[in-house]
């Protein structure tokens, strides 16, 4: 396992930040040394707050943006017919009972995994108001301000680990509101996989004896000055700034660095910016990150839906069906949940465009590992995919069953701003089947 | 009020009124602070009819520092802020409770200018006002924030964020940057909040093109969303609940007064234009008429620094038929236009005037006191951290806002002032509660006795940063350096404007009149085409500086992107300690070169300390920090200044 070797991370001396509350000393000398393990360090283990125990620890969200089509992936049909016009039929997986789209070579290769909702029904069939409602679980009209799934699980549950990396890391995606939660509960943004967080480094021309310095004379201007009548915002700056400099000399920090994985582990993952994400979310689940959000876009696509959502798929293929795999060969499936969904998924039959539009009635949504049953599937949809044929599943029941594998209880309430009681997903019907 | 709405509300008024049983907007008083409510009462009407009032003589000696604006000159119209003042001090004495000190003149001086124009003042400005003697330098120095292009520029931000703010999927589908336009026209001109209503209710057109437009935005095809956010915004109550089911808490909001407030909107459509023969018919109608020339921002990097991406290519227009109709299966009853808690209006549909305009009668009607109310809380809540209730649209029949009878003068002085924004956000900043010293005080949230210390927004840290590295001066260097060539493309798009007005004139001779100055309201007394004669030479030259001023503009507009938002507190903490807008404007500013040529250790951290914080560092804090910048090293400077940059009372206010 010579690709974890941790070669070098300059010559840098010990950051130091000074808080009223005292030094907090971060040596990188001591992180490079705990770093010459062969492997990145496993952090699990740390206490959950309030969680049931569960087998599920993390959570990898790859988000199909924009709406995948169904039947090209999860739901594979028979159907030769001409409305339909679908290129991909049913393949044979590793799962006796489960059928992939043959466009899904390689993730059926891993459907023993694999846990399938075959008859999602949503509510929305615009965007934004379709991926604030599979997010959240509540519909973006009204005056809720509901917070996203991956601001819920790491709002509950926090980081598994101390040492410096944020509890949600959203990879090529803003990330969706944290609501009530508040702002402290938005995931860290990694715009492109192959580069740390933006601002993580140090600006060019300052060295970390520099910055040493400034938060030396920081101190010293902190110390005086407005005194009482600023604590709350003080606190909220000084704990923002203690987390961001244990951040950026965490040793985790080379979770970033994906050159660190041997060459055939990244072309596995494929050289692809998709590919590149689930790498790093793997490596970020490692080093203690609760929850990962990858995205994958843009599925959105009205006119000429082959070949363009194929290559996506192809893509989804490779990126997944390794991540999965690697996450099994490390042991860590089961305490990993990795789920794949989009806002909604399209149309059976083709538009006057050769493209498929926007739907609700009976799209999938994949999950693996973390507790899900392997080789399974829930609900289906009829055989020309016109609507759901059996056990519609909503986006709060599918939110709520997430919640529950993670171990917390989707009835909990909460108070917003208003003091509304408000459920961490209100309505939802856990589907026990689906957990093993 | 405008003389044209006014026309409309008396035509309806009638109509409009509500039903003497319903009630809607009698709230409900707190009977234990009754006796101390007549008190105050008993005040505000000696106030108002001009007598003495007892406790004024009873003030002890301010500081020296604090020049109250109660001693001021008769004819200052500051007159509400002493209504504000005399409410407070009789309720602090009320209640037991000591305000906490009278702010200084720096913290003043920074508090009222990021309050104002997003950023502190220069430390040119700070030392001059400092070194002011007049009594009235307080007075003084807000009309002169209230009168600079940065009010507009920075409120206009403000009211944009408003807009798009109102939904959790921020402003979809809309145009940020006409929206801006807009919106730093109206506040440049002040319009009154009752034009800004207007604009936003009743507008026509496309939003690329007009940035009104852009309310309708909720709209999109829902007429109840547009209703729901008119009555967010302009009446500050939330009946969001009923649009489901009658509201639990407000008997008066039935599910019917819902859907009857969205009829209001069942005739206004929107419209994507993509196709090119359907885009050049609504030109026709809705030409594609240039920004005003005051809506030109004055921000440094001019237009091109103004974040926000562009938006559909849409239109909205009202129509001649459609209906709204109740959602439910069981009483699927087609919808009379019906104002919250009023009476359906019979005739709506044979009245001349669109149902927009109708709803908007009633928005402004006299009789509907929530519309000037919603105003002065919400910016009570903006310039102070305080308001009436909790939030911009907290406001309901059952439950009281606080300080209730002094609201209910407020908004009746800001109606006598013609909806005023100036006026109100003058009669705010110069009143005793803006200017008090902040403490953390659970208790003060009711009574107000102390301020409350708030985190800057995304757009006073990015200016505040701007300025106090001097970068700001140098970018205002470059634009001035261009000057020549900036004013003949503003005469050329003077000259554009005029031949499109006279275009719209031919298509609409009958109300045409009516139409061009509505759009055009500052044609005549904007700016005259300045005649500039540049040799080609020169042309060349200024074009290649015209190029490095964009490029700034541009790198601004990405910086402001990129401080926008509500990022957690680590990342937030990254883009103040490592991001690019911090390090890159230390780096060109020209505050470190100016603090490095001053010739003794002592001017140079006083000039540090006041660029920065806008005050002169105490003697503990030169003990400390005198020796940093003794050898006068740019890089010591730059190292301080980032750190006065990173402390709690540079990021607050």
């Amino acid at each position: 396992m010579n690709e974890h070797r941790i070669d070098h991370l300059g010559n840098r001396s010990p950051l130091t930040l000074s808080t009223r509350r005292g030094l907090l000393k971060v040596s990188l000398g001591s992180a490079l040394g705990a770093l010459l393990a062969p492997s990145l360090p496993t952090a699990f283990g740390a206490d959950n707050r309030s969680a049931k125990p569960t087998k599920a620890k993390s959570v990898i969200l790859i988000w199909l943006q924009g709406g995948p089509f169904q039947h090209d992936s999860f739901d594979p049909k028979e159907s030769r017919d001409d409305d339909l016009a679908l290129k991909f039929g049913p393949i044979p997986t590793t799962a006796p009972n489960i059928k992939l789209a043959s466009c899904l070579p390689k993730l059926a290769q891993q459907a023993q995994h694999l846990a399938i909702i075959r008859s999602m029904s949503g509510l929305e069939l615009e965007h934004n108001l379709a991926i604030y409602h599979t997010q959240t679980g509540y519909r973006n009209s009204g005056p809720i301000r509901a917070p996203s799934i991956g601001s819920i699980v790491s709002h509950e549950l926090g980081a598994t680990t101390t040492e410096g990396l944020p509890a949600y890391i959203s990879i090529s995606h803003p990330g969706h509101t944290s609501g009530y939660f508040g702002p402290a509960y938005k995931p860290t943004v990694v715009w492109d996989p192959t580069q740390p967080p933006q601002n993580l480094g140090l600006p060019e021309g300052v060295s970390p004896e520099i910055f040493q310095k400034r938060l030396r004379l920081l101190q010293a201007v902190e110390s005086g000055a407005i005194g009482d009548s600023a604590n709350a915002l003080t606190k909220r700056f000084e704990s923002g700034r203690d987390a961001a400099v244990r951040f950026m000399s965490s040793k985790y920090r080379v979770a970033f660095d994906l050159e660190r994985e041997p060459p055939a582990t990244r072309t596995a993952y494929g050289e692809t910016k998709f590919g590149k994400g689930c790498l790093l979310a793997r490596r970020l689940i490692e080093t203690g990150v609760r929850f990962v959000q990858v995205c994958h876009k843009n599925f959105d696509q009205h006119t000429q839906h082959y070949p363009k959502q194929t290559e996506l798929f192809q893509d989804l293929d490779h990126g997944m069906a390794m991540l999965i795999n690697d996450l099994k060969v490390r042991g860590l499936l089961d305490q990993t949940i990795v789920v794949a969904a989009g806002e909604f998924g399209r149309t059976p039959k083709m538009n006057s465009s050769a493209g498929r539009d926007h739907w609700v009635n009976g799209y999938s949504i994949a999950l693996a590992g973390g507790g899900f049953k392997g080789g399974y599937t829930y609900g289906s949809t009829l055989k020309k995919g016109q609507d759901v044929d059996e056990n519609p599943v909503s986006v709060p029941d599918f939110l709520a069953t997430l919640c529950t594998a993670v171990g917390l209880d989707p009835e909990t309430e909460y108070h917003d701003e208003l003091q509304r009681p408000i459920k961490l997903v209100d309505n939802g019907q856990v589907i026990d089947e689906l957990l093993a | 009020m405008e003389p044209a709405v006014h026309g409309i509300c008396k035509i309806f008024g009638h109509d409009l009124r509500y039903q003497e049983t319903q009630k809607p907007f009698e709230t409900v008083r707190q009977t234990k602070n009754d006796k101390f409510l007549q008190a105050v009462a008993l005040i505000l009407l000696g106030i108002w009819f001009g007598l003495p009032v007892q406790a004024e003589e009873e003030v002890k000696e301010p500081p020296p520092a604090y020049h109250p604006h109660n001693e001021l000159p008769a004819g200052r119209n500051d007159h509400s802020a002493h209504v504000i003042d005399t409410y407070f001090e009789t309720l602090w004495e009320h209640s037991g409770v000591s305000p906490s000190e009278p702010l200084d003149d720096a913290a003043f001086l920074r508090r009222a200018s990021l309050a104002l124009n997003g950023t502190p003042a220069s430390s040119t400005e700070v030392e001059a006002f400092l070194g002011e003697p007049s009594p009235t330098k307080r007075v003084d120095k807000v009309n002169e924030l209230l009168g600079r292009s940065r009010y507009a520029d920075y409120w206009a931000f403000r009211l944009r964020t408003w807009v798009v703010g109102m939904r959790d999927v921020v402003g979809q589908g809309s145009d940020m940057q006409t929206l801006y336009q807009y919106c730093r026209q109206a506040l440049a001109e002040n319009r009154s909040w009752a034009r800004v209503a207007r604009d936003f209710i009743t507008s026509e057109g496309n939003l690329q093109w007009d940035g009104r437009n852009n309310f309708s935005v909720y709209f999109d095809g829902k007429p109840n969303e547009y209703a729901d956010a008119i009555t967010r915004f302009f009446l500050g109550m939330n009946i969001t609940c009923a649009q489901c089911h009658d509201d639990p808490h407000v008997k008066s909001w039935k599910q019917e007064s819902y859907w009857g407030l969205a009829a209001y909107f069942g005739r206004t459509k929107a419209q994507d234009i993509n196709d090119v023969n359907r885009r050049k018919e609504t030109e026709k109608r809705y030409p594609p008429l240039a920004r005003s020339e005051s809506s030109v921002s004055t921000l440094p990097g001019g237009d091109a620094a103004v974040d926000g991406k562009s938006g559909e290519n849409r239109i909205v227009m009202d129509v001649e038929h459609g209906e709204v109709s109740m959602p439910d299966p069981k009483n699927p009853q087609q919808m009379k236009p019906t104002p919250l808690g009023g009476v359906a209006i019979e005739e709506a549909d044979g009245l001349s005037m669109s149902r927009r305009k109708q709803l908007l009668a009633w928005v402004l009607d006299e009789s509907n006191p929530y519309f000037a109310r919603t105003a002065v809380n919400r910016f009570f809540l903006v310039l102070t951290g305080r308001g009436f209730v909790d939030s911009f649209d907290a406001f309901s029949p059952t439950v009281p806002a606080r300080h209730e009878e002094l609201l209910t003068r407020l908004a009746k002085d800001f109606a006598d002032h013609e909806y005023d924004l100036k006026w109100l956000m003058r009669t705010i900043v110069l009143s005793r509660i803006f200017q008090l010293q902040s403490k953390d005080d659970p208790k003060s949230d009711e009574t107000w006795h102390t301020s409350r210390r708030r985190q800057l927004n995304s757009d006073q840290w990015h200016d505040s940063v701007l300025r106090v590295t001097g970068e700001e001066q140098r970018i205002y260097g470059m634009a001035e350096a261009i000057t020549p060539l900036l004013d003949e493309e503003r005469s050329r798009r003077l000259k554009k404007k005029k031949e499109q007005a006279k275009a719209v004139l031919v298509i609409r001779p009958k109300d045409g009149e009516e139409y061009v100055n509505e759009r055009l309201p500052d044609l005549d007394r904007s700016l005259k085409p300045v005649p500039t004669s540049l040799t080609e030479a020169e042309r060349e030259t200024l074009l290649k500086q015209r190029q490095l001023y964009q490029g700034a503009g541009n790198r601004l507009k990405q910086s402001r992107d990129e401080a926008r938002g509500d990022a957690s507190p680590t990342t937030e903490a990254l883009l103040h300690m490592n991001g690019r807008h911090v390090s890159r404007s230390l780096k060109k500013g020209n505050t470190v070169k100016e603090i490095v040529a001053l010739s003794t250790a002592k001017a140079r951290l006083d000039r540090a300390f006041v660029s920065t914080l806008g005050r002169y560092p105490s003697p503990s804090e030169r003990q400390k920090l005198q020796e940093v910048v003794r050898d006068g090293n740019s890089e010591s400077i730059a190292d301080l200044l980032w750190a006065l940059m990173q402390s709690t009372e540079f990021l607050t206010y």
